[in-house]
């Protein structure tokens, strides 16, 4: 459907008449467009959950942790009584020699483990204590506070500062069990080699795979040895931490 | 859509990428500060049996 002209010189002009896009064309167009759009929309929201929220939040708890006992102290042992009471301060340096989160009672998301970092479970026994000291923490998002509980190994040990004691745990296990394995923070952890009563453990509790949540991974300590705080900081962990 | 968008802006070519450079960041910013937050507590409404 097109004209060809010649002109004088040779030159031809090929005319065609304009087709307008039809209306499903511009629409689909639009569509397509608006698909995109959504596409990297939902891209970016991947990145802000991963990446964005968890540095913002961990960071925020991790400031939190690091200056807290010059603003409030901490609630004495003998006297948490109540959701989000702030008992402790704990030292993990197998996540990093900057690590370091609060524990407070209870393990709701609010306002424990997306605000303050690791809750308590408030049927366990407290720190030192004969039984099991049982924490939980978000494995990714809002901090991910054990993003890295998977890679403790032999020989770590983890540092729990209360208002008058250090506590030092020495590492023992780690398992991946399923939701329904509670018996894992009992005062005999289930499914922990060699569990005895009269021990005293902590018990560190997270979800996996990461970002998943299908299963739980359990990481079981041992208490070591104590010590107070007036001495300050344990010898081991202020070479890892500095002064801080 | 685009291209309608990028007919209406005024100026030049250069003055035109800044514009959409600006609004991109804007855009993003009110993502990530505001849309998003939001958006995070619709999609993934507290879990009590997820840590």
């Amino acid at each position: 459907m097109s004209d060809i002209q010649e002109l004088p010189d040779g030159t031809r002009i090929i005319w065609a008449p304009i087709v307008r896009p039809k209306r499903y064309v511009f629409v689909t167009q639009v569509l397509g467009e608006i698909l995109l759009t959504a596409g990297v929309v939902l891209m970016l929201f991947v990145g802000y959950k991963t990446l964005f929220q968890d540095n913002l939040v961990g960071n925020q708890q991790s400031d939190f942790a690091k200056t807290f006992t010059e603003r409030d102290g901490f609630v004495e042992l003998s006297e948490v009584s109540k959701e989000a009471d702030i008992f402790a301060r704990m030292y993990v340096p197998r996540f990093g020699e900057s690590w370091t989160r609060l524990i407070a009672e209870g393990t709701r998301w609010h306002p424990v483990l997306n605000e303050i970092g690791i809750g308590h479970y408030t049927t366990t026994v407290m720190p030192g204590e004969v039984g099991n000291f049982a924490i939980a923490a978000h494995r990714g998002g809002f901090g991910g506070a054990f993003r890295d509980i998977d890679k403790l190994t032999d020989g770590d040990r983890v540092y729990i500062e209360t208002k008058n004691t250090w506590f030092i745990y020495k590492f023992l296990e780690t398992e991946v069990v399923l939701p329904t394995d509670v018996g894992v923070i009992a005062p005999v952890p289930v499914k922990l080699d060699g569990a005895t009563p009269g021990s005293r453990y902590l018990t560190m509790t997270s979800c996996t795979p990461i970002f998943v949540n299908t299963e739980r991974i359990i990481s079981w300590f041992e208490l070591e040895r104590t010590q107070s705080t007036a001495v300050g900081m344990p010898r081991d962990l202020k070479i890892v931490v500095g002064s801080q | 859509m685009y291209s309608w968008l990028w007919r209406k802006l005024p100026g030049n070519l250069v003055q035109k990428v800044l514009q959409v450079i600006l609004l991109s960041a804007v855009a993003l910013a009110a993502m990530y500060f505001f849309v998003f937050p939001w958006l995070d507590t619709v999609i993934f409404p507290e879990s009590e049996t997820q840590i």
